[in-house]
């Protein structure tokens, strides 16, 4: 790990920990110490500033986060969101060159989330390099410069806020970002258990609230390309059953072996063929490495 | 803070109350024991009440017995004990009879006759035990052979010269508080004389004037003394110690008591400086008559005008109340002889020793809660093995091993032994407490200090200890008071602390409540003032940390 150029090892950790300010997501003030102390223990004894320089400079910060009414409080009188904002102000105090936020809004009141991301937004108008964990995604939107997104232990899509959030590349990305629930079937022979599968999908639209008529059509579409169509000329298919909740969006995608062959287009049985015409708004096709998706939007 | 001295103030007035009254029922017992009609019939004196005819009456009953002493035997051998109590002085053996807890007592016939000169003892009496078996011989002992053999040279000189005649008259013979110390020139040009002695102990050894030690084997001893050329210095202690202390070579010779063949074979004795008899002292019976054949009971002229008498007078009144006895008791324990002067520095020795100790245990306590906090399981380990160890132990028993077998046969002062000994509990005490205390401490908040640049050693120092030391405060201070109580048992290792100097004036004015009443409210008014001192001290603590340094103004 670098920083500035310089790799980090025991012997400098403290002294670049002096540069890297860091919000805790449970605040981590000084529980023995008011809010002043808290916020120039580390300037006086660690920059060696003289207590007026740095009661003052402290009494600034304060008033950046609007806490310098609360100078003389301790940390049990205060609010979580109070609480964020002087561990932020903290930070400030050792005039970091960057702040890392972990999961900042994390254990707050969400109606005091507010008070702590206003003051991160201010921050990030004046240029100072923040990395902040977070799952508020309109704010991360709103204030970030560039997104990592992180998963399989480590960065699994990363771009501009534009990129990330209105247009991700990868599937887990997508399902984050888009607040796609699934519902997953495997089908392995022709004489596979279809009322368990039926069961399923509606089981998975029930607990998702999904509303009865997409619930119906959702169904339908499953039940006639499964049973009716894919299993009868494939013999097994993989059926995926999710929508979007930030798009509104319903999908059925089933996903079959072969060569390149839209089973619908090609399907014997015209009913079936008509009703899912009928009841999906949109039918793709793709073929990609070996095996045939269907994808049907609603 | 009030209500605490509210609670103080209720209980040193409600106790001695209580005790007044109890004693003024005693009291009443006896006397209607005393004067009872022949035809008049007791029913409350059908438990462990019977009418002895000779000593042979008491086989097979309860005695009460000075532990360490050779009557531990006698009393299964002669009387077939079926119950034994001990205790660590005259005073409590004999009060066990009054109090009914055993039928009789068994002790030296000079001693049990002083005991019985006092007014409290009316409703007791000695039998004599004509056994020639019980005869005991009286020696001082040592393990140093040049010592015995110097003793026994003095002691056929001074027999042949008349002395030690003259000796047992002052103090065998008559009434020992009475008799006067005669001036003995010490010159110490050859050193000094250490002896071990019980001070609990008259006639033989007992506290007189402002403390000095006095009586039979104390005039004999300074002799002694003054004829090797030495001056004598005598530690007192329980009758249970004084064989430890002389085998461990801390005292030269230890004061007279039995010589036995059992003893024989760890010392060495003189030759006898006197021979005792042994008595029973038992509770008197509704007939004052003696029976027949029943051994005399021994009277013993009391000079007019003695403290004795002028006590039994001041108990005669008994109607005069509860302020009379009080100012009697007073008068009695702490007035004469200047007796308050030995409670005051048996308090001075309490408070060093708690204080020392405290210091001493506090700094310890700092050291060993880093060792415990050792990243090294095998570090952490030895410091928790310790706690474990130093905990586990009784604190007599751990003081006593540290006087008798640590320190056994070097010259270090019994007080630093005794400070040692505390300062070791009191440093795993604190240690653990502070240890506890910083447990506590959320870690987050030194993850955040870390954060904000503080080295591992700059986070404790700024997070973690200051939080630390205001949780541990108050178990701390408890640690400090339960400490000062603790001290009462220093009397163990020859320390005259104010326990000690309660016991021995117990042993002089045989008053066996007044005395512990006393030192405990002494012990609850200097726990209380420790008390509140240090509430204010936290309440300082915190104030201070709440303030902090702060110069930031409105």
């Amino acid at each position: 790990m670098y920083f500035n150029g310089v790799k980090i090892n025991r012997k400098n950790i403290d002294e670049i920990r002096r540069k890297m300010g860091m919000v805790f997501q449970s605040f981590g003030l000084f529980s023995h110490l008011d809010v002043i102390e808290n916020l120039c223990a580390g300037p006086i004894k660690l920059l060696g500033k003289s207590r007026t320089e740095a009661e003052g400079k402290a009494m600034d910060l304060l008033r950046i986060v609007g806490l310098s009414e609360r100078a003389r409080h301790f940390p049990h009188q205060l609010s979580g969101g109070q609480k964020q904002r002087v561990a932020i102000a903290r930070c400030l105090a050792m005039e970091p060159e960057v702040i890392l936020f972990d999961e900042p809004t994390s254990a707050l009141d969400p109606t005091m989330v507010g008070e702590v991301t206003a003051v991160i937004r201010g921050l990030s108008k004046t240029g100072l390099t923040m990395l902040i964990v977070t799952h508020e995604m309109s704010f991360a939107q709103e204030i970030s410069s560039r997104v990592f997104y992180m998963d399989e232990r480590g960065i699994y899509e990363q771009g501009t806020p534009a990129g990330i959030f209105e247009n991700p590349q990868k599937s887990k990305t997508q399902a984050f970002i888009y607040r796609i629930r699934s519902f997953h079937y495997k089908v392995e022979s022709r004489d596979f258990d279809y009322a368990a599968m039926l069961a399923g999908i509606d089981n998975f639209c029930f607990s998702h609230a999904v509303a009865d008529k997409s619930a119906k059509k959702l169904r339908l579409i499953a039940e006639e390309l499964v049973i009716n169509i894919v299993v009868p000329r494939f013999g097994v298919c993989d059926l995926s059953v999710s929508f979007s909740e930030r798009l509104s969006r319903y999908e059925v995608i089933v996903t079959y072996p072969g060569n390149s062959e839209d089973a619908l287009a090609t399907a014997a049985d015209d009913l079936a063929r008509v009703m899912i015409h009928n009841t999906a708004g949109e039918i793709v096709h793709t073929f990609v490495n070996g095996a045939n998706t269907l994808r049907l939007t609603l | 803070m009030k209500k605490g001295i509210a609670v103080v103030l209720l209980c040193l007035v409600a106790v001695p109350a209580l005790l007044w009254g109890c004693s003024q029922a005693q009291a009443e017992m006896a006397r209607s024991e005393d004067f009872i009609g022949g035809d008049k019939v007791f029913t409350n004196q059908s438990d462990n009440y019977f009418e002895p005819a000779t000593y042979e009456d008491f086989k097979g009953k309860r005695f009460s017995i000075l532990t360490g002493s050779l009557f531990d035997g006698v009393a299964d051998r002669i009387f077939n004990a079926s119950e034994k109590l001990y205790f660590n002085n005259t005073i409590e053996e004999i009060e066990a009879v009054k109090l009914g807890k055993v039928d009789a007592a068994l002790m030296d016939d000079v001693i049990a006759t002083l005991s019985l000169q006092e007014g409290q003892y009316d409703g007791l009496q000695a039998l004599t035990v004509p056994l020639a078996e019980l005869d005991f011989e009286y020696g001082v002992f040592s393990v140093r052979q040049d010592i015995i053999e110097q003793y026994n040279e003095f002691l056929a000189q001074i027999k042949a010269d008349g002395t030690l005649k003259e000796i047992q008259e002052r103090w065998l013979k008559s009434y020992a508080f009475e008799a006067v110390m005669p001036e003995i020139l010490l010159t110490g040009e050859n050193g000094t004389l250490t002896v071990a002695i019980m001070a609990t102990y008259p006639p033989f050894t007992f506290a007189g004037e402002s403390g000095e030690f006095s009586g039979f084997d104390v005039e004999q001893l300074r002799r002694f003394a003054a004829w090797l050329g030495k001056d004598i210095r005598f530690v007192d202690m329980d009758f249970g110690a004084m064989m430890g202390y002389v085998a461990s070579g801390k005292a030269d010779i230890g004061g007279s008591v039995y010589i036995t063949n059992e003893r024989k074979e760890s010392f060495l004795f003189s030759d006898p400086d006197y021979v005792s008899k042994t008595v029973l002292v038992v509770r008197k019976h509704k007939q004052e008559t003696p029976a027949p054949g029943q051994q005399g009971i021994i009277t013993l002229k009391i000079p007019a005008g003695s403290d004795a008498a002028s006590v039994d007078a001041a108990r005669d009144k008994t109607g005069a109340g509860f302020i009379e006895w009080i100012k009697s008791a007073i008068h009695r324990n702490l007035i004469t002889e200047n007796r308050w002067k030995m409670i005051l520095d048996g308090l001075g020795v309490t408070m060093t020793i708690s204080l020392l100790a405290q210091v001493l245990g506090t700094m310890l306590g700092g050291v060993l809660c880093f060792v415990l906090m050792h990243k090294s399981r095998f570090i952490s380990g030895l410091g928790r093995f310790y706690c474990n160890l130093i905990r586990g132990l009784p604190l007599v028993v751990l003081l006593m091993i540290s006087y008798y077998i640590i320190f056994g046969k070097t010259d270090v002062p019994s007080m630093l032994i005794a400070v040692c000994a505390f300062a070791l509990v009191e440093g795993a005490g604190v240690a653990s407490n502070l240890k506890g205390a910083i447990d506590t401490v959320d870690t987050v908040e030194i993850e955040a200090a870390r954060s904000l640049g503080f080295t591992a050693f700059g986070a404790f120092q700024k997070v973690t200890l200051p939080q630390a030391v205001k949780r541990a405060l108050p178990a701390y201070c408890a640690g400090f008071i339960e400490l000062v109580k603790a001290t009462a048992i220093v009397g163990y290792i020859a320390i005259q602390d104010m326990t000690r100097a309660g016991d021995i004036i117990r042993s002089r004015t045989y008053d066996a409540f007044f005395p512990l009443l006393f030192v405990a409210a002494i012990y609850l008014i200097v726990t209380s003032i420790c008390v509140y001192l240090f509430k204010k001290l936290v309440r300082m603590i915190n104030k201070e940390m709440r303030l902090g340094k702060c110069i930031l103004t409105a």
